[in-house]
């Protein structure tokens, strides 16, 4: 029976991390058309989580955690606006290296990870419930 | 009359503990669905041989020899032998080799299991009551 619990709270870290990847995928969103403020400035720059298997000391077991949440190197974009105030010499405005359409793949990604691991839970406390059962 | 001593409930009794142990282990699988580089894993078959390997094993608890002592995290008294899955089903390109489908139907095994050994336990106790005179 303890071990049924342990389960579970593996499946609430594993939901944990979840939500935070979560959070930072609607960050990503909402700066989306963060753009920079002068011609020197630099628009919003994507945030990428990982996630890392490590060792819960108190509970003795494996767990999932965030590792990192870093910045995605990958290039700003680029669009002709000359009367915008950031605008550089040419004419162009530098914009956030965010794409929504990953930005929502990514969201339903980690949607399905959440509810696996809310299924785990409920069949964990199902289980739970039949060994209590047996007592009756 | 010692229940452990009937040969049923002494195989119900490793069978749950058995099954405690598989959910545990999907449900870490579960958890860590996005873990770069991480491998499923699962608990070697539940038969004789297996059983027999875990009956050889002695426990594993830390010696108090002071009531000051720390008992430290309990290992069980004997763990199953877990494995990491040969041939997964499919691993993504950051190396994980957890599959949430795989890992699904393995719980729902785990929790059918699980709900068919309480039965057998209640079904058997019944019986002895039964013999005892006390009606279902």
């Amino acid at each position: 029976m303890d071990d049924i619990i342990k389960t579970m709270r593996i499946s609430s870290a594993g939901m944990r991390v979840q939500g935070e990847r979560l959070r930072v995928i609607s960050q990503n969103i909402a700066n989306a058309d963060a753009l920079p403020q002068d011609a020197n400035g630099k628009p919003y720059r994507r945030q990428v989580v990982t996630f890392k298997n490590e060792l819960d000391k108190s509970l003795g077991l494996k767990t999932v955690r965030v590792n990192k949440v870093q910045p995605d190197k990958s290039d700003f974009g680029k669009r002709y606006e000359p009367s915008h105030p950031a605008a550089d010499p040419d004419g162009y405005v530098q914009t956030p290296n965010v794409n929504t359409l990953i930005e929502m793949t990514d969201m339903r990604e980690a949607q399905r990870s959440y509810e696996a691991n809310l299924s785990a839970i409920k069949t964990s406390k199902a289980m739970l419930n039949l060994t209590i059962d047996v007592l009756r | 009359m010692e229940l452990g001593k009937i040969p049923l409930f002494e195989l119900v009794k490793k069978r749950l503990a058995w099954l405690g142990q598989r959910h545990e282990v999907v449900s870490q699988n579960i958890a860590n669905a996005d873990t770069p580089k991480y491998q499923a894993r699962d608990v070697k078959a539940f038969n004789f041989k297996e059983v027999l390997r875990q009956e050889a094993r002695p426990p594993l608890n830390m010696q108090m020899t002071t009531a000051n002592h720390l008992p430290g995290v309990r290992k069980r008294v004997a763990d199953f032998g877990e494995t990491v899955v040969r041939k997964p089903y499919e691993t993504t390109l950051d190396g994980n080799s957890v599959v949430l489908e795989e890992q699904m139907a393995k719980e729902n095994e785990t929790a059918v299991s699980h709900r068919l050994t309480t039965e057998l336990y209640k079904k058997h106790l019944g019986m002895i009551k039964v013999a005892l005179g006390r009606g279902r």
